[in-house]
């Protein structure tokens, strides 16, 4: 790839990329860290553990211990659309050392998922999730690429009971129709993983997957 | 026989003899026995031989004996002669080391001409084939020549250019890194001062043909000749010379074009070398071809690390045209290098969101900084320019995209012009941004303050603009900074998105110090204002007290803070306050004591202040009869105690000894102390915390008590006339606590005592009494509850072992023994955690007696003790063993763990299956490592390790979202730490497993999962060809 198809894209900048809300502000923001180690009373468990006294009691007057070590056991996550988002939008462009989010090929809005409702008979029904990629300019020939390498990195990273759709989205691109059927062939998806030259490129884009 | 016969015999067999040979016949010519014409005529048939090696033998001779000549004994027509002699032998290959060695002796006479010297590099030049010979001998000619560059380089200069030429056509195609090394330096020379008039070009090439230097230094290389050295050495030839200019410079861009990063960045490094020295005249013929070239590694690049260099090339030329220049002239070299420069990049800026946009801004940043006159003749075309371009830009996000694209033209601007507070600057000309200072101001701030609260990134970009435009020295005015500050302290005060609080509070301290009577006038009052009188819950004053405290290193803004806190502390206990919002004010006193700390100040001036008066605000309630206030929570008075703790421990001993008197005097004796300020005789009468029957609350200020003896360096005695007596107290306390915190000071009292003062023979007499005592208690004990003196056993014994003595083991290893107890057992498994963690007040920093490998030699006790009481342990005595086993391994480094490894995997094994997530997560954490230091041993026991990883990965109540991420994190490492063919066959069940954790439920597993999948899933595929 010598002739760079697109020199001079848009680019998003990284602190405006869609993330999600972290519920502890500690990894997040240094001031946020001073603060909570200010003003956040240690929590009880810290304070009154005593190795020789068997399960310490709990003192009201404690936090009740709601730091990072102790998240809720309890609640389960879904996987949502930031998840998804936060699985590909790392991905290198094959051609510029940007990640397709700040590219804004990947957009948060852009990606779709559906549970389908558990039942006793069946705990864990198939789930579906669509991501429309939009290429930086409508003719860009690496468009498959970039597909493949979503639903390469989407196949590896999500449980079997997903079904994966990628899609170029609807007018962004001279020959929607062409890439889609590449993309969703699962033969021709097979064949492509079989191509030593592709899957290096794929490699690489995939490397930078935090 | 003759000498000359006697050296050759001798010359192999025995090389000392030789040399003695040949000292003997030296002696002898200085003593006129022997003439120099026989000597040279015994050496006639030698030299004549049809044999090679004899004949370089009979040289070597010859040399010999010249080295070991006095260096004033020869004539200058004898110097000539032998030189003469020397010179024709070069014409023989086969001595060449030895000639060179004859003629490095004949150099050293004192009587050496120029005209020899002459003579010498002409033959040099004239007969000898240098890369015939090996790089010892190179290196002796180089060495050779060497000393006449440096002892005769004028008479070497008459030779003219034809020395150059020469000495190219000697060394062409050197290749050595020793020699290369003296060979440039030689050429650095010439270049610099031999007449090369008529052959620079063929110089040039002399070096530039080593173009790029793609040396690597060999493993264990001896001579220690780094890539860099000869890089430095070939940039230092090239830029030697302004004339090379014509030649290097298309050569330099033509290789520019090259895939190598390595070439890319010698490339550029030489041409910001040359551009600073070749001077203006050349370089002004040249910047339109470099910036031409040099242009695409910016715009286009792909490697931030080129990028900074070809902005260093762009901005050398700046630089070199600038010289001589003082005011902005038209039609100089400089303005037309900056007009095609600022043109250009002016074009990308005008669609300011596209990738060359920043790039371009980075290069008008980086020439304006090269000098004043190139700041403003850029600045004068540019500003206007993109002043332009915003007002037509409607869209947030390409105006955002100006604003960050403008800031380094700031930074640009700040090196050109200073910034506040460095005094011994020149004054500054006119600042060429000043024009532009009231419209920057208002779009900045607006972007700041007026954009709405979503737009985070526009505002960051405001802010930055804005703490990048007040550091500028004399550029805004100080009631311009201050409302700057005055936005930033709303940022913080107001704010909910903490990557704004936090570049605001970081632009904060960056002002604290250049301006910080601005920030005391500013920001404390309105922060101050901000806090609460009352709790209300910690959002109330968490971030306004993080930023207050982050402000208040500076010793004046820290005394301030100190008077507002603690006049907020009485507002706050008079309203009933519980203990968060008390804990928060006086821990931000403690963050900063140890910001100041860590800073390297003195913090123990803060003494009087703090110490006194803290105690007695926390003391003082707790005599009224009263429970006391939050400040006898033991979370404050934990706090309380750091901060007693921090500032005694920098005192110097006869201070300490002091203050220790007075806390005696107020925990201990009952008498009146100064470290009370209001009515001390009132609480001698009543606060006696170290009696039996005290209330509860004043039992707990120990937890001070003991923070402050722990600071006692240990030349400070205890005031205390009988220390046993004083111990048989304090266990007699520890028997019966009020609170877990409460055992848990007293028994650090107790280990800090022991530790630092109870060494003597008696005392260790009183000390084995002690523990026998405690131990028949203990065994007579028939629960848990009852066996009150087992903590104590567990601390005394730390404070044993840490100093390495020899009372510590049979303590443990009575400890040892109880873990088969079935009442005890679970106890002392866990007691084990109190044995060998890092204790924050018996510690090194506090002055306790740490011997080197303590911890080793506990540990080295224990391991094989454990490990035997395992095997024969119940089933049920065996978790017990693999929870202390547990807690030791959590303790100590993991280089001892490592070295044990053997004996433990079984054990570790065998804990993956204990119901406990402490003991997993911490048996899993020690294999993580086990797996990368100890290959062989996993990779024996691979397969049972992967399916209890894998077990653990899947939820359960054991298996804790820490248990399952730590086996994720195991897992992941196996394919890149052991040999692919141990881990190869497991890829596919591994792959098919971490298929369910791929759907754990929580999202932070799901993470590692995917991570962990991704590195075997690489396993075994094609990997890059790079």
């Amino acid at each position: 790839m010598t002739d760079i198809i697109n020199a001079n894209p848009t680019i998003l900048n990284a602190s405006d990329l869609p993330t999600r809300q972290s519920q502890s502000r500690k990894k997040q923001s240094s001031a946020a860290h001073i603060a909570d180690r200010i003003s956040r009373l240690p929590p009880s468990r810290t304070l009154l553990y005593d190795p020789f006294a068997g399960a310490a009691g709990e003192d009201s007057a404690y936090d009740s211990g709601t730091d990072d070590d102790n998240e809720d056991e309890g609640t389960a996550e879904d996987i949502d659309e930031q998840e998804i988002y936060d699985l590909i939008s790392t991905i290198s462009d094959p051609e510029h050392p940007l990640s397709l989010g700040e590219l804004a090929v990947i957009n948060l809005p852009h990606i779709h998922v559906t549970h389908g409702t558990p039942t006793p008979e069946n705990p864990t029904p198939m789930s579906h999730v669509l991501v429309e990629i939009t290429p930086t300019i409508n003719h860009c020939s690496l468009a498959t690429v970039i597909g493949l390498g979503v639903r390469v990195r989407l196949e590896q990273a999500l449980p079997p009971r997903f079904r994966i759709d990628v899609k170029i989205r609807e007018g962004t691109h001279q020959s929607t129709d062409q890439v889609n059927k590449q993309l969703n062939d699962k033969e021709r998806v097979a064949a492509a993983c079989e191509n030593d030259t592709l899957m290096g490129v794929l490699s690489n884009m995939l490397a930078t997957c935090k | 026989m003759e000498s000359a016969e006697q050296y050759l015999l001798a010359i192999d067999e025995d090389p000392e003899r030789a040399a003695g040979i040949a000292k003997d016949t030296a002696k002898r010519l200085e003593n006129k026995e022997l003439i120099l014409l026989s000597l040279t005529k015994s050496l006639g048939e030698y030299l004549t031989n049809d044999d090679g090696i004899i004949r370089a033998k009979a040289t070597g001779f010859y040399a010999a004996v010249l080295t070991f000549l006095p260096p004033t004994l020869l004539s200058p027509a004898q110097v000539s002669v032998i030189t003469q002699f020397l010179c024709d032998r070069l014409e023989d290959e086969a001595g060449l080391k030895e000639v060179t060695q004859g003629l490095f002796a004949v150099a050293g006479m004192a009587r050496f001409q120029p005209e020899d010297a002459i003579m010498i590099a002409k033959s040099l030049f004239k007969s000898c084939d240098l890369m015939k010979h090996p790089q010892g001998t190179r290196h002796l000619v180089y060495q050779l020549l060497d000393k006449l560059m440096l002892e005769r380089r004028s008479a070497l200069k008459q030779i003219g250019s034809n020395f150059a030429t020469g000495f190219v056509e000697l060394v062409t195609n050197e290749k050595d890194p020793r020699n290369l090394m003296i060979v440039f330096s030689h050429l650095n020379v010439i270049i610099v001062e031999f007449d090369i008039s008529d052959c620079e070009e063929v110089v040039l090439d002399a070096c530039f043909c080593y173009f790029p230097i793609t040396f690597k230094q060999p493993p264990n290389d001896p001579y220690g000749i780094t890539a860099k050295d000869l890089k430095d050495r070939l940039k230092d030839c090239l830029q030697a010379s302004g004339k090379f200019a014509v030649y290097l410079f298309p050569q330099l861009l033509e290789k520019l074009d090259s895939h190598s990063t390595n070439t890319k960045r010698d490339v550029l490094q030489t041409i910001t070398a040359c551009a600073l020295s070749y001077g203006k005249n050349t370089i002004a013929n040249y910047s339109s071809m470099l910036w031409d070239a040099i242009k695409y590694e910016i715009l286009n690049a792909s490697d931030d690390g080129l990028a900074l260099e070809a902005l260093e090339a762009i901005r050398a030329i700046s630089r070199s045209l600038s010289s001589k220049l003082i005011n902005v002239t038209k039609g100089s070299s400089l303005d037309r290098y900056l007009r095609t420069v600022t043109k250009e990049c002016l074009a990308q800026l005008r669609n300011p969101t596209a990738k060359q946009a920043k790039p371009s801004a980075s290069i008008i940043a980086a020439v304006s900084a090269a000098s004043a006159v190139a700041h403003a003749t850029t600045f004068q075309t540019v500003i206007p320019g993109l002043m332009t371009i915003y007002d037509g830009l409607e869209e947030v996000a390409k105006q955002r995209s100006m604003l960050q694209a403008m800031i380094p033209l700031f930074d640009a601007t700040a090196e050109v012009y200073g910034v506040w507070g460095k005094v011994e600057l020149p004054p500054s000309p006119e600042n060429s941004l000043e024009p532009f200072k009231d419209k920057l101001f208002e779009i900045y701030s607006k972007a700041l303050m007026g954009a709405s609260k979503g737009e985070v990134s526009f505002r960051l970009a405001g802010l930055a603009g804005l703490t990048k435009m007040s550091r500028i020295r004399n550029f805004l005015a100080d009631n311009e900074i201050g409302l700057i500050i005055q936005f930033f302290d709303e940022v913080i005060l107001t704010e909910e998105k903490d990557q704004l609080r936090d570049f605001a509070l970081e632009s904060l301290m960056m002002l604290s110090r250049l301006k910080p009577s601005l920030i005391m006038e500013v920001t404390f009052p309105a922060f101050m204002a901000k806090l609460p009188d009352k709790e209300e819950g910690e959002k109330a004053y968490d971030m306004t007290l993080a930023a207050l405290a982050q402000l208040s290193v500076e010793r004046p803004v820290f005394q301030v803070l100190l008077t507002r806190i603690f006049n907020k502390l009485n507002i706050v206990l008079r309203n009933k306050s519980g203990p968060r919002y008390p804990f928060a004010l006086v821990s931000s006193i403690l963050y900063v004591l140890r910001t100041k700390n860590d800073l390297g100040k003195d913090i123990s001036t803060h003494y009087e202040r703090i110490v006194p008066e803290l105690l007695t605000r926390t003391i003082t309630p707790l005599s009224d009869g009263s429970g006391g206030d939050a400040l006898s929570h033991e979370a404050v008075l934990e706090v309380t105690g750091n901060i007693v703790n921090l500032i005694l421990r920098v005192m110097g001993a006869e201070r300490q000894a002091e203050v220790l008197k007075e806390l005696f005097k107020l925990f201990v004796t009952r008498e009146p102390s100064a470290m009370i300020t209001v009515d001390k005789e009132l609480i001698a009468q009543r606060f006696n915390p170290l009696e039996q029957g005290t209330s509860p609350q004043q039992a707990c200020t120990i937890i001070i008590f003991t923070s402050a003896v722990a600071a006692m360096r240990g030349e400070v005695p205890l005031p205390s006339e009988n220390l046993q007596q004083f111990l048989d107290r304090l266990f007699v306390l520890a028997q019966f606590p009020y609170s877990p915190g409460h055992r848990r000071s007293l028994l650090r009292l107790i280990a800090i005592i022991i530790n630092k003062y109870l060494s003597a023979p008696a005392d260790r007499e009183f000390l084995a009494a002690s523990t026998d005592a405690m131990w028949a208690s203990i065994k007579s004990a028939s629960c848990a509850d009852a066996a009150f003196n087992l903590p104590a056993l567990f601390w005394i014994a730390k404070a044993l072992a840490l100093r390495n003595d020899k009372l510590a083991e049979p303590i443990v290893g009575r400890l040892l023994e109880l873990l088969d107890d079935e009442g005890l057992g679970v106890t002392v498994g866990r007691g084990f955690e109190v044995l060998l963690s890092d204790d924050p007040l018996l510690s090194k920093e506090n002055y306790a007696v740490v011997r080197l490998l303590s911890k080793q030699k506990l540990f080295v006790y224990c391991i094989p003790k454990l490990t035997e009481g395992f095997r024969a342990a119940s089933p049920a005595a065996k978790r017990n063993y693999l929870h202390a086993l547990s807690n030791i391994i959590r303790n100590v480094p993991s280089k001892l763990v490592l070295a044990e490894i053997n004996t433990l995997m079984p054990l570790l094994l065998q804990s993956l299956d204990l119901p406990d997530p402490a003991i997993k997560v911490a048996s899993i954490d020690t294999l993580a490592v086990t797996v990368t230091e100890a290959t062989d041993l996993v990779s024996e026991h691979i397969s049972s390790l992967i399916t209890r990883l894998l077990a653990a990965s899947s939820p359960s109540d054991v298996n804790t979202v820490r248990v399952r991420t730590a086996a994720l994190r195991c897992l992941s490492i196996f394919p890149s730490a052991l040999n692919i063919v141990t881990v190869i066959p497991y890829k596919r069940q591994i792959m098919r497993a971490l298929l369910k954790a791929l759907d754990d439920p929580k999202r932070s597993v799901r993470k590692e999962a995917v991570d962990c999948r991704a590195r075997w899933f690489a396993l075994g595929e094609l990997k890059d060809d790079d």
